[in-house]
């Protein structure tokens, strides 16, 4: 599925760029190719019955997002927001989802020290989401599958919250 | 030498074009056959429909749809028949017409399926023949006749031996003159305004395409008249064995200019010259039919040219730019207002007002009368009136008011639904209406009006009417709601009931039964529309159902309201008036908050809870409230503050978003912040039970 992009990159040039950032005491990585942008903190519209995990709706350059609270929806214990919280806008099975986040940076990764088993995280983190693990000279980071954020079980949630 | 045999040539570049202008004559001549069926007298009428039928005629033989064009062959001798006054236009005759009409559709659509073929039209054309035959037939209607498909092979023959004598070497080298016998000169001679012509055709010596050129030219041709014979022969014009002229022989109405002008109007045609090889004969009234021809064809060229085809998602991108555009005023004047320089004012005013007039166009590009629906009905009602045997005037109004595209698109088939139903369970047969007292001719009226913002589709009928007592009756009986429910029920009830789903679509016949058929697709999509339904019924005098619905998608007037510091927009659409709330005017009845206001007891709803963010409105504070109109009740809507009215562009939310309901959509402020719009008939949808009604 969507490792194919890591394969494929990886194929030709053994080398791939990742974007690394940190929520709450864990650090993660995405694809940089399923990055769109990485924007300051914006002024955010709270969506009701929206799922908890939404933190709400942004203005991206006139295009209306949903924002996603990754520790959150992660399940793992969310950081304070500081001055260097950003919103890293992802596209997720199609559908354009910002994501908050602390510190990002754009890193080398080179596909040796890429693992696809997650078995080896020990994590808080829900291993659906996790597509493998990055080992960088002094730190690890678990590489987020994007398009599992918003899944179909997250839609079904969705009509669940507007039935009940 | 007959147009049949340009099949061979490569048609697929045309058959879009085709299938687009076919449609547009089988729409007309649904339209014409319509008001024929009213007004069977009408001569000029009939030889309007004779000619669409005859342009189609001619487009699917230079396109080489045999039976396509075997069938609207059929028809055109029917219409001939019409024309000469030897029949008359009976319902039998229409009938006939009319599924005509049907046939050649589904002929069409299959050509734009490429999957041609698979209509079988031989009954319909051996119908068509007994129908004309009785009639004993004068010599040149006889001829005329002779053109059905068997006729036609007759034609080609005769054509193709008129011409055997000639083809010889000089004619192979396109040299020559091209000739007619004497049998087709009287054949087309006994046709009256019919001329034939000669025409030598000059391709320009740059043309690398010389086929393409000729099927243009063939194609052209076909729509002025019909092509009796061409030099050289069709099959080497195909196949490019010519110079770069070639002649044409024509059987035609139109004049010899008209002619040469079309051809010249052909891009690579270097020069056209047009001989008269027989003169047209003029008789009696006939005479007139032609010179309205040729007056009529270039009008219809020029108007076509003045309209462009775009593709619907086009308009949505352009819309979202001016949207974008909009906005960007917004908030540029907002930065302007706290910087003291007049200039810069005067030059955003200028900017603002040519947003504002390009916003305004562009929303006109989108508009699009509802006549292009509408137009769909008539033959509908007809045709179930019919076979229902009823009797039935469908009166249709408004039909120039003018609606978005993509609302019209949407609500096509809830006015399927209300027509289809308004026939089938409104109107009862010319007997049962006798016994009613009332005039055996029933009447449903289809109209279109502007009311405010707000466009009205009304679909009404002076049938049965709905029996409430029936409805809720047999709702029980589905077990859609309780016996004790029922004495809450009231007269405004039976829109809600009517349109829940499941409601009467069981086979028991009973009074009600198939009335609320399609109700809820109706209302849901209406709903989703930003629009309403209204139903009134009155049992034994007829039922009318209303849709209310928004002009345009993209942009509306909504009233901004501030809740629990975030900003709202409610669409005006809905808001009928505010209004501010003391703590000791709310009363509480069956555990729902109601305010009474002048003679109305509304239902209190205070959007912090709603919206889940807490109780803020609480306390001794008194409140301000949108009053809103969803359907016939009202609902008051708590909020903080008011902020005001203002023009909101509607973004969507993503398809993330979209299920949640409540909202229809989002929209950005001028201070760039994102504010939701709130969709007040799905957010209060949740409290139905206790309905404020109107007393």
């Amino acid at each position: 599925m969507e490792r194919e992009g890591i394969e494929r990159k990886g194929f030709f040039d053994r080398e791939m760029q990742m974007v690394a950032f940190r929520v709450g005491k864990e650090d993660f990585a995405v694809d940089v190719m399923k990055v769109e942008s990485v924007i300051p903190m914006a002024d955010i519209t709270r969506m009701p019955r929206a799922p908890e995990f939404v933190e709400g709706i942004i203005n991206l350059r006139g295009q209306i997002i949903p924002l996603v609270d990754l520790a959150k929806r992660l399940g793992i214990e969310p950081g304070p927001r500081t001055e260097s919280t950003r919103i890293v806008v992802v596209e997720s099975g199609g559908v354009k989802v910002g994501l908050i986040v602390e510190s990002p940076e754009v890193v080398k990764v080179s596909m040796e020290d890429l693992e696809a088993s997650p078995g080896l995280v020990a994590s808080d983190v829900e291993s659906a989401f996790i597509k493998g693990i990055v080992k960088l000279s002094e730190r690890l980071l678990i590489a987020l599958d994007v398009d599992r954020i918003l899944t179909d079980e997250e839609k079904d949630g969705i009509d669940r919250i507007e039935k009940g | 030498m007959i147009l049949g045999q340009v099949r061979d040539m490569d048609v697929s570049q045309y058959k879009e074009l085709f299938v687009t202008e076919s449609q547009e004559y089988l729409a007309t001549l649904n339209e014409q056959l319509l008001e024929l069926e009213n007004d069977p007298d009408n001569l000029e009428l009939v030889t309007e429909i004779f000619r669409a039928a005859h342009t189609l005629k001619g487009m699917s033989a230079t396109m080489g749809y045999d039976q396509l064009t075997g069938l609207a062959h059929e028809m055109e001798n029917v219409l001939d028949q019409l024309r000469s006054g030897e029949r008359k236009a009976t319902p039998e005759i229409m009938d006939m017409l009319f599924s005509c009409l049907d046939t050649l559709g589904a002929m069409v659509e299959d050509i734009a399926r490429d999957e041609p073929g698979s209509i079988d039209a031989s009954q319909l054309v051996s119908a068509l023949r007994t129908l004309r035959k009785p009639v004993p037939a004068v010599a040149p209607e006889a001829d005329t006749a002779a053109h059905t498909p068997g006729g036609k092979r007759g034609t080609e023959e005769a054509s193709e031996a008129s011409l055997t004598a000639k083809e010889g070497t000089a004619a192979q080298r396109g040299e020559g003159e091209l000739e007619l016998d004497d049998e087709l000169k009287r054949k087309y001679g006994a046709i009256p305004g019919v001329r034939i012509l000669s025409l030598r055709v000059e391709l320009d010596d740059a043309c690398v395409l010389k086929s393409v050129r000729v099927f243009m030219i063939f194609k052209k041709l076909a729509q002025l008249g019909e092509v009796i014979a061409s030099r050289p022969p069709m099959k080497d014009l195909e196949e490019e064995k010519f110079g770069y002229s070639f002649e044409v022989m024509i059987a035609t109405r139109e004049l010899p200019a008209n002619i040469r002008k079309t051809l010249l109007s052909i891009s690579e045609v270097k020069e056209a010259n047009v001989e008269i090889v027989q003169e047209a004969t003029a008789k009696e009234k006939e005479a007139k039919a032609p010179e309205k021809a040729t007056e009529k064809a270039p009008i219809s060229v020029a108007k076509k040219m003045q309209s462009v085809r775009v593709n619907i998602s086009r308009l949505d991108k352009l819309m979202n730019r001016v949207g974008e555009l909009v906005i960007n005023r917004t908030r540029v004047s907002e930065i302007a207002s706290g910087l003291e320089t007049p200039e810069l004012r005067a030059a955003l005013d200028q900017t603002a007002r040519l947003i504002e007039e390009l916003q305004d166009e562009v929303m006109k590009t989108r508009m699009v009368p509802v006549e292009q629906i509408f137009n769909r009905f008539p033959r509908m009602v007809r045709d179930l009136a019919r076979e229902q045997g009823k009797e039935i005037d469908f009166v249709v109004e408004g039909k120039e008011i003018e609606l978005d595209r993509t609302i019209l698109d949407e609500i096509s088939d809830s006015l399927m639904h209300m027509l289809r139903n308004a026939v089938d369970h409104g109107i009862k047969t010319p007997e049962e209406r006798k016994k009613r007292g009332k005039p055996p001719r029933g009447t449903v009226r289809l109209a279109a009006y502007r009311d405010r913002n707000y466009v009205a589709i009304e679909v009404e009928d002076d049938g049965e009417g709905i029996n409430c007592d029936d409805v809720f009756t047999q709702a029980v009986k589905e077990g859609l709601i309780s016996e004790q429910e029922v004495g809450q029920l009231s007269k405004s009830d039976l829109l809600r009931i009517i349109s829940m789903p499941g409601f009467s679509t069981s086979a028991e016949v009973s009074g009600v039964s198939g009335r609320g058929v399609g109700m809820d697709v109706v209302r849901n999509k209406t709903e989703k529309l930003g629009g309403y339904v209204i139903l009134e019924s009155e049992p034994l005098k007829g039922t009318k159902i209303t849709l209310r619905l928004p002009l345009a998608l993209a942009i509306v007037q909504a009233l901004m309201v501030e809740v629990a510091g975030e900003v709202y927009a409610v669409p005006m659409g809905t808001v009928r008036e505010t209004s501010v709330v003391v703590p000791e005017d709310i009363r509480t009845v069956q555990n729902q908050e109601v305010i009474f206001l002048r003679e109305e007891t509304i239902p209190l709803l205070r959007l912090d809870q709603l919206l889940g963010c807490g109780h803020v409105l609480n306390g001794t504070q008194s409140f301000p409230v949108v009053i809103n109109e969803v359907g016939p009740k009202l609902v008051a809507l708590g909020v903080h503050s008011l902020i005001g009215q203002q023009e909101i562009v509607i973004g969507t939310l993503d398809e993330f978003l979209k299920g949640i309901e409540g909202f229809a959509g989002a929209t950005i402020l001028g201070t760039g912040r994102v504010a939701l719009i709130l969709d007040v008939p799905s957010l209060v949808s949740g409290m139905k039970k206790v309905g404020g009604r109107r007393r």
